[in-house]
């Protein structure tokens, strides 16, 4: 345990160091560049748009279109990823075209679902769910492929229904993969929503940036970056801390 | 005494649906024998002889190709709620903890949660795992599974038990000792049961009964009685009684398990 905790403290203080590191490099840009601002005028910039209320509606289009997007992603991605699990026909067409598909970067579509959705909120939804289903979609393949046989025996050994296969043995085998790839999911959903709302925006995180940047108030744009850098960190390691807990039964 | 498992003529043939073994496969070409009540009777034969698909025949799992089981008076079409079976290693289910393994069958049959604990408690009792309750099969050693695997199918209180090599995947002497802890256990419950191993010294420790099969495709080749006194002791099973078994039942197998050496086995 003592080792333990001093490994964790030794991990805080470099992470500490790396902080501070940061924090000097920007101060070295802003020495380096005119355009660059001094790093407390960005932490400045941020309390502004926090304290004026500004940064609130954007935030919450962005969350807004990256949780839908990412809904959607879910229901349809652990539906393709159940049929191509079980079927190996199903999977043996479609997976290399899937692979290939993800490979594509998604962003090259966006035009395509501005002129399909138009460019409110529904083509970012869209853009966000395109670029999360793909983990998705695998993982629940993956999780699938490791319901173990024998699991399956016993529960049909004991007469289990078809829904109670599925509820009890399935389900908690695949619980992990399926998570982990939502996890995955919702980093790829907050790229695509902020990538579209860059691209062709009136509200959002996204917009907010590119509109600093046309206006050229560089520190409240480094400032947005900078929130959405942290927001992105911290939702991470919350779904994080969940499957750790979805985890406990996995040895240590 | 009455029977009451029949096996009755059972062959098994694997259609060649993948197209990945290049024509059918007979795993079984005929298999016939009883099991009487109280009865404990061991499968044996040499690796991929088809007594694990025999089994899962008796349990309900695979359908014969031709032939018939009987289990209590009634042909068995599907998993009979009164044949429990256990399984080699991992087949516990390493998200839930020892006593929510137990309790497994028992929600499958919706019994209310105080009646399944309780019941769950006593047999985990019975199988020697008491404290450990709440801990996760990784928590526990191979044995200990293999404990809470008989402990998931006894508090089904069935008729008839059915286990595939159990034991396997265990060492040699924890392997004994389990046995010796299943005789325990199986002198207390009597429960009718069909034991498939390939070890010898494992079938006469625990068996009134030996049905040694062919190789593939496999056959009865011979029912042997196992007359040492119960319960089994190490002495007992040291015995130059339980030796000249042994190699009687070598006497069949070398040749048998031989089969499957020779480059052209089929």
């Amino acid at each position: 345990m003592g080792r333990v905790r001093g490994e964790k403290n030794l991990v805080w203080t470099f992470q500490f160091l790396v902080l501070a590191l940061a924090f000097v490099f920007f101060l070295g840009l802003s020495r380096a560049f005119s355009f660059f601002p001094h790093p407390l005028k960005v932490l400045e910039a941020a309390g502004e748009l926090f304290a004026s209320g500004e940064i609130y509606p954007h935030l919450l289009v962005t969350l807004y279109e990256t949780l839908t997007g990412l809904a959607i992603s879910i229901v349809l991605g652990i539906w393709i990823g159940s049929v191509l699990g079980v079927s190996r026909t199903l999977a043996e067409i479609f997976e290399p075209m899937i692979l290939a598909a993800y490979a594509v970067p998604k962003i090259i579509f966006l035009p395509l679902l501005l002129m399909i959705f138009g460019v409110g909120l529904d083509s970012k939804i869209a853009n966000a769910a395109l670029h999360a289903i793909f983990p998705i979609i695998f993982n629940t393949v993956v999780g699938i492929r490791e319901v173990n046989e024998i699991h399956v025996k016993l529960a049909r050994s004991m007469n289990a229904t078809l829904g109670q296969i599925f509820r009890k043995v399935y389900f908690p085998s695949m619980v992990l993969p399926v998570f982990a790839g939502m996890r995955i999911g919702l980093g790829f959903c907050f790229l695509g929503s902020l990538l579209a709302e860059l691209f062709e925006a009136k509200t959002g995180l996204g917009y907010l940036v590119a509109d600093f940047y046309n206006s050229g108030e560089i520190a409240r744009m480094l400032a947005v970056i900078l929130f959405v850098f942290l927001l992105t960190m911290s939702i991470n390691a919350g779904m994080k801390t969940l499957e750790n807990r979805l985890s406990r039964w996995r040895a240590p | 005494m009455k029977e009451l498992i029949a096996v009755r003529g059972v062959r098994k043939v694997f259609e060649d649906v993948a197209g990945t073994t290049g024509g059918a496969v007979e795993a079984i070409r005929m298999a016939d024998f009883q099991v009487g009540r109280g009865e404990f009777v061991s499968l044996l034969g040499p690796s991929g002889c088809g007594k694990s698909t025999l089994l899962d025949i008796v349990g309900g799992l695979e359908k014969p190709s031709s032939g018939e089981v009987i289990v209590g008076g009634e042909r068995v079409t599907d998993p009979h709620p009164k044949v429990a079976m256990v399984f080699q290693l991992m087949s516990v289910f390493p998200w839930r903890t020892a006593v929510q393994n137990v309790e497994f069958g028992l929600e499958l049959q919706k019994v209310a949660e105080a009646v399944r604990r309780k019941k769950a408690m006593e047999m985990i009792q019975l199988v020697g795992l008491s404290g450990f309750e709440e801990k996760y099969p990784s928590q526990l050693s191979g044995g200990m599974n293999q404990r809470l695997a008989i402990a998931r199918a006894l508090v089904l209180d069935p008729d008839i038990l059915l286990m595939d090599e159990p034991f396997g995947a265990l060492d040699e002497q924890t392997r004994f000792l389990m046995g010796l802890e299943l005789l325990r256990i199986w002198e207390a419950t009597r429960q009718t049961t069909l034991f498939v191993t390939h070890s010898i010294t494992e079938a006469i420790q625990l068996s009134d009964r030996v049905l040694v099969m062919s190789a593939r495709p496999s056959s009865i080749r011979e029912d042997i009685p196992i007359p040492l006194p119960r319960p089994r002791t190490i002495e007992s099973l040291t015995s130059d009684a339980a030796v000249q078994i042994e190699r009687r039942i070598w006497d069949i197998l070398k040749v048998e398990a031989g089969k499957g050496l020779t480059p052209n086995a089929r």
